[in-house]
């Protein structure tokens, strides 16, 4: 049976995991439904790498024995996801988006980031494309064809996560998995029209995730509505019950030190970005106490957290770039190679740096509870504007560099066609905050996930 | 990592070509293919992003030394 709230592709992973937990559907139904949505978007859309489908079916069937038979149950029990092709998965290789990987042997354990979805009641549908190596804001450093943003399929999903942004936005899977270096989660999210949540560092663990940078990398989840990024990060994280979601709903915004950049640190962004995001700050200027706030930081982030990136991924890849460099994706390889000849004291500088970023951003919270900036200067620009891409981590790198909470939901542009993504930045460990915040946004109407002409127009799949 | 953008165009200075090159042989990493220019010119594009660190005045009151050790 499907449940009357709409087709199942439509439901929030909070309904779905309800819906089968009353048994309005059973996982194998929704499984199945999903499977049938990637054979039929997917050849365009590029968003998969691998399609899981039998294993995905067999823990469906699984997934409703336990229902039947009353056996404990986990908060994601039946709902189907797909993760980043660079998280390891027992019993199959993992790639990273590399051709150079595929003859690898199979991962022996699934990555922990995994081993808790599944732990949790998740159903795997597949691998996610994305840039190699995670190396990209655009998911178009692949040996696959690009994969394609929803909203108009000659512009970029952003990336490095691409894969795990289209699905969502698409309806190809209830949520997925992404990480995030420099931007990974929140630029494909922003792009999409989704909500994506890169956690304070070290909250989630990376073990089993092909590294970009040690140091930098995040875990976190893409998905429909902050309440679902709030459940899925919750069960990556290890909270066992998951906190509940906030129930203050708009209230978190009560009072709220808000702290907004000035007019010239948002120079970069389009006339359409800073339109949304200023119609954001009208909404929730009411009720919460705007102040105005500016950091050098910002501006040491890019070239500190550039040179850590490049030279961590340079160490990883080093005995490749030495032996077959051109095996790498040309978009990808010239400065891999060109990192692994920087001297140490480069990078043990761009670390003091990271501290002195961090120290400026300690003394920029305690004036204000969260941050709100655009996620990316601009919406989705079309495959090749390779002048446009140097923008797309602006306002995403400073806050992975500093390990600070960043959530990105979608807003509503003046026109309505592409998205634009706006992020509240937290604290270090005020996940929830943020979370709540996010959670206000959507119920006060000024965030929102839309659904994309090209998936809306698809075939549905109830 | 510059992590998107166009292949930057080759340095002229011979000099920074042949310290690049220099540099990678020393690794034992190929520096003869034809896309080696590319490699030059990321370098100059990284060495950009180090001068600029390099501005950043450090404050070694409010940035002491890293402690890499265990902590009680």
């Amino acid at each position: 049976m499907i449940p009357p709230t709409g087709p199942i592709d439509g439901l929030s992973v909070v309904d779905l995991a309800d819906a089968i937990r009353r048994r309005d559907v059973t996982a194998t139904e929704a499984c199945d439904r999903y499977l049938e949505r990637i054979a039929d978007l997917d050849p365009t859309l590029n968003a998969f790498a691998s399609v899981l489908a039998g294993s995905a079916r067999d823990a469906a069937a699984r997934a409703d024995f336990a229902l039947d038979r009353g056996l404990p149950i986990g908060p994601l029990h039946g709902v189907p996801m797909a993760v980043k092709d660079l998280f390891a998965i027992a019993g199959r290789p993992t790639l990273a988006g590399s051709v150079m990987r595929e003859g690898d042997p199979p991962a022996r354990e699934d990555s922990v980031a995994v081993a808790r979805l599944r732990s949790a009641g998740a159903i795997l549908l597949g691998t996610l494309n994305m840039d190699e190596f995670a190396a990209g804001l655009c998911t178009e450093h692949t040996h696959r064809p690009p994969t394609r943003n929803p909203w108009d399929l000659e512009r970029i999903a952003g990336g490095s996560s691409g894969g795990s942004a289209v699905a969502v936005s698409a309806g190809l899977a209830a949520a997925t998995l992404g990480s995030d270096t420099n931007g990974s989660i929140r630029v494909p999210a922003a792009l999409c029209g989704v909500v994506g949540f890169k956690p304070t560092y070290g909250r989630v663990p990376t073990t089993g995730i092909t590294p970009l940078s040690w140091s930098l990398d995040h875990v976190g989840p893409l998905t429909r509505s902050v309440g679902d990024a709030s459940l899925v990060y919750r069960v990556l994280a290890g909270e066992r019950p998951p906190a509940q979601a906030s129930s203050r709903g708009e209230q978190a915004l009560d009072g709220l030190r808000v702290g907004i950049l000035p007019d010239s640190a948002l120079r970069l962004s389009s006339a359409i970005v800073l339109r949304a995001f200023q119609d954001v700050i009208e909404s929730v200027a009411g009720r919460t106490r705007l102040v105005e706030v500016d950091t050098p930081a910002l501006e040491w982030s890019h070239p500190a957290a550039g040179i850590i990136t490049a030279v961590e991924a340079a160490t990883y890849h080093y005995a490749d770039l030495r032996a077959r460099p051109l095996a790498f994706h040309r978009g990808i390889r010239s400065e891999l190679r060109a990192a692994a000849l920087l001297p140490a004291t480069a990078y043990v500088r761009a670390q003091r740096v990271r501290g002195m970023v961090r120290d400026r951003f300690a003394r920029l919270f305690e004036v204000i509870d969260v941050l709100l900036v655009p996620t990316t200067p601009i919406t989705a620009l079309r495959r090749g504007d390779l002048e446009g891409r140097k923008l797309l981590g602006h306002f995403t790198q400073p806050f992975s560099f500093a390990g600070l909470p960043a959530l990105t939901v979608p807003i509503d542009g003046p026109a309505e066609r592409l998205p634009v993504g706006l992020t509240v930045v937290g604290r270090p460990f005020d996940d929830d905050l943020v979370l709540d915040v996010g959670i206000a946004l959507e119920a006060i109407g000024v965030a929102r996930t839309r659904r994309p002409t090209f998936a809306a127009s698809a075939p549905a799949i109830s | 990592m510059r992590q998107s953008g166009p292949p930057r165009e080759a340095p002229e200075d011979p000099a920074f070509d042949r310290l690049v090159r220099d540099l990678a042989a020393a690794q034992g990493m190929p520096s003869d293919d034809p896309e080696f220019g590319e490699v030059v010119a990321a370098f100059r594009g990284l060495w950009a992003a180090v001068d600029a660190i390099g501005r950043i005045p450090i404050d070694p009151a409010r940035e002491p030394a890293p402690r890499y050790g265990p902590r009680s």
